[in-house]
Order: C-alpha cells, then structure tokens, then sequence
C-alpha cells in the first residue's frame, strides 16, 4: 500500500485535533467578537494537567478529567475575575486581554509543572493495528472517536437545548436576549466554560501521540485558528471541516514535499482564506469588506 | 451647486424591503424634505445615498453622474456630506479635531507629505476653517474638550460643524432637531437657512413638522418605504394619503408613530410631532 | 480650558519636548560606567522603534500586529545577510531591509486589511510564524539555529561605528527621528484620519477617509521602524539568532505597547524603558518575567486604560507648568 492513506490519516487525527481547537475559538468569537489567544494555552494546560496526573499514579481517565475540570476552572476564573471588569468590553480590547491571559497561563503552567516536556501513553497501549497495510495508531482511532463525540454534542447543544439556544440569541442579539430574561454574562461564562473544557480535551488526547510542553500551546493556537477561519469563523461545521482540511493538507504537504515547511501551510491556508474567501469554505459571508 | 437624483432605488434587509422603488430629484440649491412615520425607511434612504448599504436596485446621482457604485469614502470626497441619526462622533478626538476631520477630503497633502510635516499651511488654514464652523454654531468655546464630554444637543451641532467643514455640495440632515432643546431649535433653523443660501443643496429628514414646513422647498412622503407623495408643502400638508398615513387608518397603525407633543403647527394637527426619545435609539445602521 | 486648543501648537509642544529629552539622553554614555550599561541605551531605543512603531498601529489605529519581532527579524536578517553573504556595505543592507519590511507589510496588509474586523492579527501572527521558520530553516543563508554571526559594523562617512559609545548616537538619532515624525504625523490630516478610522469606520467614511489607506499606511510604518531597529539591532551586536524574532517577543511588544500606554504618544517611551530595564531587573527571576509582563498587562488593560504614560503625563505636565510659572515670577521679581 503506498504512502497516501497513512498520510490521510494522520491528516485526520491531528485534524480532529485543530477542529476542537477551532470549536473554542469559534464559541468566544460568537460571544465576544474576540480572538482568544488563550485557546491554545488551554490546550497544552490539559495535556500538561493530565500528564502530571498521570506521573502522580492517577488512573489515565481520572487524569483526563482532572485536566477538563482544571482548565474549564481557569477558563471561567478567566472570565469572571478579570474579563468581566472590563469597563468597556469591544472586541480589540477583549483580545488584547486575552493575550495577556494567555501570558500569565503559560508561565503558571510553567512555574508550576515545569519545563520538561510531559508525556502520556496512549489511552488502549501503543501497539499499531495493522489493518490492511494501513498501519493505525490506536490512540488515532480515540481521537477521531471522541472529535466526532464532541462535535454531535456541540451540535445537540446549541440546536436543541435551551442554554444552548439561549447562548446564540445572546451572540446574535445581547439587548434582546437580555429582554427575553437570558443572563448575557451567564452565557459568557458558559461560552468560556465549553472553549476551555473542549481545549483540554483537546490536548489531553493528543498528548500520547505528540508530547506536550508549557511551550506548546502557541502552534496549537495558531494552527486551530487557521482551521476555525478556514472553515468559517463561528461556524461549527466549519470548525470539524477546516480542522480535518487543515490536517490532512499539513501531513500531505509534510509528507510529500518536507517536514520543515510543514508549519508554513496553515500560514498559506490562512492567506490564502483571507484573499480568497474572508469568511471561510462553510461561512455565508458576513465578513464585511470596507 | 449640484443636484441629487434618486432613481428606483430599493434596499433591502432579507425579507425586509426598506425602500421600495423611491425616485425624487433634490433639485440644485434647493432644500428637500424627507418625511415619512418612524420606520418609513429614511435612514435607510440616507444610508443607500450615501454608500453605507447596498441598494439592491436603482441609482443615485449627483450632478447627473451616477455614483450608486463608489465606495462610501469616495462619494464623501465628492462633496456628499451628511450627519446621522444616532451621532457619529469620535468620543477621544478634541471637538475642534472633529470638525477638522470634517475637510479631510478637501486638504490636498499627501500620506506621505503629512508624514514629512511638509503640509503645515494647510493645516492651519484647515485649523481655522474649522474654528469659523464652531464659532457659526456656537461651539467655539468647547472647541478643546473631547467630543465625549459634549451633551446630546451640542453634539448634534458638532455633527452639522463637522459636515460643513468638508465645504459639501449636497448636504444630508438626519433629525438635526432631534434632542436639540426648543430654545435652541430656531437657530438650527437659521444656520440651515444660511447654508442653503450659500448655493448648498440639502437633504432634510425631520419630524418635527412646523420646521419642515417652514424651510423645505419641496417635501417627498415616505411610506413603507414607498414613495407616498411630493411636492410643495402646503400640497402635501392637505394631500389625504399623507394624513392618512400618519394617522394609520390606511394600513392600521403603523408601530413607532405615538402622538407626542402637539406643538401649534402650520401644518395642523395632523402630524403627530414626535419627541426625540423615539428616535435614535436603533444601532448603527451602517 | 480657558486657552484654545489646536494641534499645530500640540504639534510643536511635542517636539519641544522631545528636543529636551533627547538633548539630556545625549548625558547616557557619560552616566554609563561600562559598555554593558551603555548598550542598555542602544537597547532602549531600538525597542523605542519597535513600540513606538506598534503603537501608531496598535494604539492609534485599532490594529493589533503580531508580527513586530517578525519585521524586527526580517531587518535584522536582511541587512546581516546582505552584508555576511552578498558583501553589501552595511548601511545599503540596513536600506534595504527598511524597504523590505515595508513592502511586505503591504503584501500582508492588501488582503488583511480589507477586511473588518482584527484579521490582521491573525495574517501576521501566521506571517510571524513562516518567518521563523525561514530563519531556522535557510541554514545556507541565516545561519540556521545557531545564528547569523560576524555581521560587520556600519561604516557611514568613514566613521565606524563599531564601538558602543558612537554606535549609541546612531540609535539615540533613530530614536528621536521616530518620535518626531509621530508627532507631526499624529496632529497632521493623515493622523486624524487613522484615529477616526479607529474610533468609527463609518464616521470615517462619511468624511471621504479611505480607512484601508490609512490602516495600510499605519501597518506599513510600523514594520519600516521594525526593519530598521532590526537592522541597527544586527550590526550592532553582530550577531543574530531566530528565537529573538519569534512570536512570543511579537507578543511581548504588544505587551509594553499597552503597558507603556496605548494610543499615548509618550507611551512607547514608557513601554521601551520597561522592555529593556525590567529584564535587567529581574535577572535573577528569570522564570518570572513572563508571569510579571502579563499581569502587568492586566492590570493596565483593566484599571489604568492610558498605561504608564497616562499616569505620569499629567504629573509631567504640572511639573512643567509650575516650572515655567516660577521661572515667571522669578522674572518679574525686582
Ligand atoms: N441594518 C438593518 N437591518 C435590518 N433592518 C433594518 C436595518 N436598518 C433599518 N432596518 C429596518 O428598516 C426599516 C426602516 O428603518 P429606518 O431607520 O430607515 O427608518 P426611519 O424612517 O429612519 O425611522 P425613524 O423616523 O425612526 O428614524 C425599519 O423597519 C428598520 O427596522
Ligand atoms: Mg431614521
């Protein structure tokens, strides 16, 4: 079997990844118009997290936990303690702020858990299924199962519940939500709440496949926002689509012409998005152009 | 100086048509009133002349040269010059810098002359033009403080100060009376006057309906969004599909038109004159 | 409130003032007792043109770039590899990595900028990313991760300016340059119409200001002060290496940006004396330095909006004032 389909699928499992990233940006930039920088410190805060819960002789699923609930607890200390005492909270002044979160994350997490990179193993051993000459890294077939777990999820909640609903009418309409009796800072709390929880997650199950490290989290972010814009900004099946787009053009390029310039794709995805189709492949184009 | 002629002109927001195939001609120094219940469509209307949305048909002149396809920034340059509704001021700029943004189109000096400090007579001159404009609407000796600091009143003022450093050739007014407190209320009157004299023509959508009728030349009725009826205004005060219209018996109600004060006016009691709290609430349209 | 206000006269008080400042920074290498000291001063004004740069785009324009270590990088590079590789006299590469920082800033900001909203950000935090990539990847040409080295001094009308003590006057002129010409360009037709872009596009628009120019004009300047510290930056210390362009120094720029005081012309005074002065402070915390930059980011994002320039500006300026009225009535004493 040639090299194609190990490339595809890899493509896949770390697309599934930079879609989970992306679904966290895009949840903070419906409910704030903001850029979260502190998406992908989020990510490498759950692999970091689980990874020492791991060394501690924690069971590896208890661990992954403790690494959501922490994060998802900075995420909404986040919000709580310092985004809510902006005075004046536009968008400009939202992402510089949480640029500044994203500072502080980092180097707490370093201060705290260290410099050296962690690892976990993956969650059912490392042994590759060999599968028709397609050799399958079991912890892939986690990953993927769980993207597409989350993704169902997001989805049911924002179609069907009511504090789903309730959260859109909020990003659509604050005044007039607030009318309806939503809470638009209960909706901002539960928007950084889910980005957090779905960042850890995030790093947690691509940790046994990668490593992780107090420095990690910057790439990650980038590369999810690339996915999030190539796929729409604020558009949830943009997300799963630019994500799994993103990955699989990254291992192509990687694979097919040179590791080393394998970063410089999600740059060129992104130029090429922003000249081409502002508001991504899945967006309706509300991205207004001056 | 130049005229202003709408053409089929149809805008709308999804499902909503807020104007609906309007034509009228502003003729050449000359001052047109727009009026129309709350939601006829006249902000729109403005925002359409201006570049701020996108008509989905028609065209907009002026001087006879179609500019329905510029960019809002262009049409501006070419002497179109209008004030909004719901302000837009920059809050941290002093109120001298406001008005002075106002002739940006009319300085000639370069990005990069600006850059090398090379334009500084123009400036001044600049400086002083805006000075002259403050001083005609009583707001010299504010011209330091930042536009933020300013009452509703006074900013509308700054608004016209701004509009009128650009030197326009068709001016655009959108409820320059409303907030404005009634003392104050006839000298906005007068300096429109006054602009209208120096050759500007003007655009005038107001309610309060003793002033309309008083200053316009000729008055469109807005509708709907629809073109309801023109001409002069004593044709159009006893024209019985504006009375109607107004009152809502043609099509029921229309939401938004609460009687307010009913100030004695020329036009009779007919015009239910609203107060500024009705307007100017909705956001930025652009 | 009693005295008008214009901003010609806004204009001139600015460049008074930095007259005054730049003739007393002329006292720094006689202060300084060692070189080391010294080239703290070259420091400070290289990242003086680093924030200072930002800021017109950032704090006047409503722009965030995350690509200033980038164009600093680019600068550096450009000019050392120009005069390493190509054998260029150093102040033709400092040139071109002047014009090259621009040019491609207006090949980032064709496409970003035409859009509302802060995709800026995000097309230079990309374009920050492949640049770093570039600079360790090119081994033949950058030196790859272990640095570009023996990038020669400048050599401008004979003079070398080898040494800290003269290199420092190149800097200390730099420095003023970009200072003055933000003051004139901020009271001028063009500065105007980049705060109104970033205060209401539509009120922008609605006066005949092309907001695209004026972001694209702003965007391009601050990466031209970029290339060129970049550039001093190489010559000077002979020696470059990728991670001090990477994206995290990128952050850290915006960082002093807003903690010197966004959208305050004196702010990236501020914000260059902290760049380059807490570092030295905190040496032995090395670890803490991040930790303290981003708090300190907080703190000024949510209770002092105007940064370290808006709290010491007002004091400054009564200072002054009280001087000048002293010095008055001193006169008119028999
Ligand atoms: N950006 C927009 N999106 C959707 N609908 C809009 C928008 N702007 C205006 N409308 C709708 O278009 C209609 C016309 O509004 P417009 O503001 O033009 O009325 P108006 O005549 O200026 O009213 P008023 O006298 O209250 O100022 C209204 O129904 C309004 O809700
Ligand atoms: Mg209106």
């Amino acid at each position: 079997m040639g090299q194609l389909p190990n490339l595809l699928l890899a493509g896949l499992s770390t697309g599934s990844v930079y879609a989970l990233v992306a679904l966290g940006f895009n949840v903070i930039f419906k409910s704030t118009g903001a850029i979260n920088f502190a998406q992908g410190e989020w990510v490498m805060m759950g692999g970091m997290v689980a990874a020492a819960g791991h060394a501690a002789q924690w069971p590896l699923g208890l661990a992954v936990l403790l690494a959501v609930v922490t994060v998802m607890v900075t995420g909404i200390l986040s919000e709580r303690v310092i985004l809510r005492q902006l005075a004046r909270p536009g968008p400009l002044v939202v992402t510089l702020v949480m640029i500044a979160i994203a500072i502080c994350t980092k180097s707490l997490v370093m201060l705290v858990l260290g410099k050296n990179p962690a690892s976990l193993p993956g969650f059912s051993g490392s042994t590759p299924i060999d599968w028709g000459g397609l050799r399958i890294h079991p912890q892939t077939l986690w990953i993927i199962g769980i993207t597409c777990l989350v993704m169902v999820g997001a989805h049911a909640f924002f179609e069907r519940s009511i504090l789903g609903r309730a959260m859109r009418a909020v990003a659509a309409q604050p005044e007039a939500a607030a009318l309806c009796g939503i809470d638009p800072r209960m909706a901002m709390a539960l928007a950084f709440a889910l980005a957090a929880a779905t960042g850890a997650l995030a790093g947690a199950i691509i940790t046994p496949l990668t490593l992780t490290s107090f420095d990690y989290g910057t790439v990650l972010g980038f590369k999810g926002f690339s996915a999030a814009m190539l796929g729409g900004m604020g558009s949830l099946p943009g997300a799963l689509v630019g994500g799994i787009l993103l990955g699989s053009l990254e291992s192509l390029a990687g694979g097919l012409i040179s590791s080393h310039f394998k970063d410089a794709v999600a740059f060129l995805a992104l130029l090429l998005t922003l000249f081409l189709r502002p508001a991504g492949v899945l967006g309706k184009g509300e991205v207004e152009r001056v | 100086m130049a005229s202003l002629q709408i053409d089929d002109l149809c805008v709308d927001f999804g499902g909503l048509r807020a104007v609906n195939a309007l034509g009228f001609t502003a003729a050449e120094g000359t001052i047109k009133g727009v009026i129309g219940p709350n939601g006829a469509g006249k902000t729109t209307l403005f925002n359409a002349i201006s570049g701020f949305v996108r008509p989905s048909r028609g065209s907009v002149r002026l001087d006879g040269i179609d500019i329905s396809t510029l960019a809002s920034h262009e049409r501006a340059s070419r002497g179109l010059s209008r004030t909004f509704q719901n302000l837009q001021l920059i809050p941290d700029m002093s109120v001298l810098e406001n008005v002075m943004l106002g002739s940006h189109a009319s300085l000639r000096a370069a990005w990069g002359a600006s850059l090398l400090g090379l334009a500084r007579r123009e400036e001044l001159a600049a400086e002083a033009l805006a000075l002259e404009k403050l001083e005609l609407l009583g707001l010299a000796d504010r011209s330091a403080v930042p536009a933020s600091d300013l009452g509703f009143a006074d900013a509308k003022l700054l608004e016209i100060a701004r509009a009128l450093a650009g030197c326009p050739r068709v001016l655009l007014l959108d409820e320059p009376l409303a907030g404005v407190p009634l003392e104050e209320q006839n000298r906005v009157v007068e300096i429109v006057r006054a602009i209208n004299r120096t050759g500007v023509t003007i655009v005038l959508v107001e309610h309060n309906m003793r002033v309309v009728m008083q200053v316009c030349d000729e008055i469109v009725v807005m509708h709907h969004g629809a073109w309801l009826a023109e001409g002069s205004p004593a044709d159009v005060a006893q024209s019985p599909e504006v009375i109607a219209a107004y009152l809502g018996t043609a099509h029921g109600a229309a939401p938004g038109t609460a009687p307010g004060t009913t100030q004695g006016t020329a036009a009779g009691a007919a015009y239910p004159q609203t107060d500024a709290a009705g307007h100017g609430t909705r956001g930025n349209h652009a | 409130m009693s005295q008008a206000f214009s901003p010609a006269k806004q204009c001139e008080r600015r460049l008074a003032t930095v007259a005054v400042l730049w003739i007393a920074f002329l006292a720094w290498p006689l202060l300084a007792g060692n070189d080391y000291v010294l080239s703290l001063g070259v420091y400070f004004f290289i990242n003086l043109l680093l924030i200072g740069g930002l800021n017109l785009l950032m704090g006047f324009g409503g722009q965030i770039s995350l690509c200033q270590a980038g164009f600093f990088g680019l600068g550096a590079y450009v000019s050392g590899v120009l005069s390493v590789r190509a054998g260029w006299p150093p102040h033709a590469g400092v040139a071109a990595a002047l014009i090259l920082s621009t040019v491609s800033a207006l090949a980032i900001g064709l496409p970003a900028l035409r859009l509302r909203g802060n995709y800026l950000a995000m097309a230079t935090l990309g374009f920050n990313a492949i640049l770093t990539v570039l600079f360790t990847e090119l081994v033949g040409l950058t030196g790859g991760p272990n640095g570009l080295s023996g990038i020669p001094p400048i050599i401008l009308a004979g003079v070398d300016f080898g040494s800290p003590q003269r290199f420092y006057y190149l800097a200390w002129a730099a420095g003023g340059l970009c200072m003055a010409l933000l003051a004139v360009f901020l009271s001028s037709r063009a500065g105007r119409a980049l705060r109104a872009v970033a205060a209401s596009e539509v009120a922008a628009a609605s006066m005949g200001i092309n907001a695209f120019n004026a972001k694209l004009l702003a965007f391009m300047f601050s990466a031209g002060a970029a290339g060129l510290a970049g550039a001093l930056y190489a010559h000077f210390n002979q020696y470059a290496s990728p991670e001090t362009f990477n994206f995290s120094a990128s952050v850290l720029i915006v960082v002093m940006v807003a903690l010197g005081g966004w959208g305050q012309y004196w702010g990236p005074i501020f914000g260059a004396a902290v760049f380059t002065a807490v570092p030295e402070l905190l040496h032995k915390f090395q670890d803490a330095e991040l930790l303290v930059f981003g708090a300190g980011m907080i703190v000024v994002l949510l209770f002092l909006p105007q940064g370290i320039a808006g709290c010491v500006a007002p004091i400054a300026t009564r200072i002054a004032a009280g001087m000048t009225l002293l010095a008055r009535t001193r006169a008119t004493r028999p």
